[in-house]
């Protein structure tokens, strides 16, 4: 077992990372980002950390470099934020067809304009579908633990590709949490030297990124969806040696107080435990309501996700972020799609909150819950609504 | 444009469609050509000097020096024009026209000027 000890979450995050042993760091600062590459960059200058640290001069370059020394079959790391992880996208969606399992850390935050460097989720919810496997932090501890099962999952020869941990700028990297640091020697027993599935030797020489003909595209981009959804099975057993070795579990879909709760709220990230806060006042109160924390976002958990929600009457999805001018938002766009042909369904009640680092208090959480509580009493689900928009005042 | 016949399924392909070293000698790269260089063996104003400077530049590597007689109209133009440096055994180059894509690079690199390109139809 680990020490106990009171520390930055970026830089518990880094020092895991380093004592995972990557080969190649490729990084561009940006905040909120910017303390988890500053002391990995420590790290490797300091001789802790036996990596090549690239200082590249831009995240496309990052993400470029990371796509190269992947394929080249070295443990790869990188880590963004907002208008970094923007400026990857077109590399993003390189790496998952061809297998390469780089790991990032996405430290959440709204993208401009207005420029804000505060927290949303509207920078990887951008990135959504571009193959990479994801999970959520809602604090320090869960952080660095899915790190650690980031390069158990990615590198697995059944699975083979990239993967993103997501934190909430700020509110989870700039905080002082008590973190139970992992051990050296529990890593190392937890994750086995990188064995690359392929990789470019000159030995046995291979064109990775050839050209896809309409003859052969469709079977490609089907079997990396396949891949994904494969990797469902070696998320969870890789959560369930976690389990063993650090003592810690973690589940892709997360409960509290749900089984008998007739109202749900549905959140990623660390509005979770906000959530779960409020939670606590209003059970205290009397309220039927509890809480679905989704982990594993990229494979969608679809069957985790029924099971969590199964006997609530209403749910209430929180997105952290826009999906400008559609049906819906990013996350309740994905559970209505999931739960749409099921004969027995919840109302779903969606809200955009906490945008741009704006704070969730609990007097909202209330006004949801008690909008919930109306569709319940038969009215109507009310529209996707942004809340905490200052209206203008009619005198 | 696959020489065999059946296409993959999708557990048949490569990890994003990578191909190992030499695959291409596999698959009939030359079907998308719309125009094949023809050489002037020996003519009037030019003819060719077998220098080889065509298959040294040819970037399929799909140029080989071969003997006259294996050339399509070699012979004829030989008997024709009756040049004193060529026999049915010179070596000259020919193209296989099952992998040249028609790029053109032979007939702008041919310092005589002997080979020209022409358009396929069809």
């Amino acid at each position: 077992m680990g020490k106990r000890v009171g520390i930055e979450v970026s830089i518990a995050l880094a020092d895991t990372v380093g004592m995972c042993d990557p080969d190649v760091i490729a990084a561009y600062p940006i905040t909120p980002q910017t303390h988890i590459v500053e002391h990995l960059s420590e790290l490797v200058a300091d001789g802790h950390c036996d990596a090549e640290f690239i200082p590249v001069e831009s995240e496309h370059a990052a993400m470029s470099t990371c796509t190269g020394s992947a394929a080249a079959g070295a443990r790869t790391y990188t880590a963004t934020s907002s208008q970094g992880l923007v400026l990857m996208n077109e590399i993003m969606f390189i790496a998952p067809p061809l297998r390469l399992p780089i790991v990032m850390t996405v430290v959440n935050r709204a993208v401009s304009a207005p420029i804000n460097i505060w927290n949303d989720h509207s920078d990887i919810m951008a990135q959504r579908d571009t193959g990479w496997l994801q999970t959520f932090a809602e604090n320090g501890q869960e952080a660095v633990d899915l790190m650690i099962h980031a390069f158990k999952v990615a590198e697995d020869k059944r699975v083979s590709l990239p993967m993103i941990v997501n934190l909430d700028g700020f509110i989870v990297s700039h905080v002082i949490e008590p973190i139970i640091m992992p051990d050296q020697a529990d890593i190392d027993r937890y994750l086995p030297v990188f064995e690359p599935v392929q990789r470019l030797d000159v030995d046995k020489p291979t064109l990775v990124g050839a050209v896809g003909i309409p003859d052969v595209y469709t079977e490609i981009r089907y079997s990396t969806d396949m891949a994904i959804r494969g990797a469902y099975d070696v998320m969870v057993e890789a959560w369930d040696e976690f389990e063993q070795i650090f003592g810690r579990s973690y589940k892709p879909v997360e409960t509290y107080k749900a089984d008998d709760a007739d109202i749900l709220f549905i959140t990623m990230g660390a509005i979770g435990e906000t959530c779960m806060t409020w939670i606590d006042g209003a059970r205290a109160a009397g309220e039927s309501v509890g809480s679905a924390r989704i982990r594993m976002w990229r494979p969608f958990p679809s069957d985790d996700f029924k099971a969590a929600i199964a006997d609530a009457k209403a749910i209430i999805v929180l997105d952290r972020a826009q999906s400008l001018g559609s049906s819906g938002n990013p996350v309740a766009q994905e559970i209505k799609g999931l739960l749409f042909n099921e004969t027995q369904r919840p109302k779903v009640l969606e809200y955009v909150v906490g945008l741009g680092g704006r704070d969730v208090f609990p007097e909202d959480f209330q006004a949801m819950y008690d909008a919930a509580v109306k569709v319940l009493d038969g009215a109507e689900p009310p529209p996707p609504t942004v809340l905490q928009v200052r209206e203008e005042v009619v005198r | 444009m696959s020489r065999q016949s059946a296409k993959p399924p999708w557990t048949g392909i490569d990890w994003g469609g990578g191909t190992r070293a030499g695959s291409s000698r596999h698959f009939l790269t030359g079907d998308w050509r719309s125009a094949k260089p023809v050489w002037v063996y020996a003519g009037k104003d030019t003819g060719c000097v077998s220098c080889g400077v065509c298959t040294i530049y040819c970037p399929e590597g799909c140029l080989h020096m071969v003997p006259l007689s294996e050339t399509e109209f070699g012979l004829k133009q030989v008997a024709h024009f009756k040049p004193e440096h060529l026999t049915a055994e010179t070596l000259v180059p020919k193209a296989d026209l099952d992998y040249c894509k028609g790029c053109g690079i032979c007939a702008q690199e041919c310092w005589t000027q002997c080979i020209s390109m022409v358009t396929e139809e069809g």
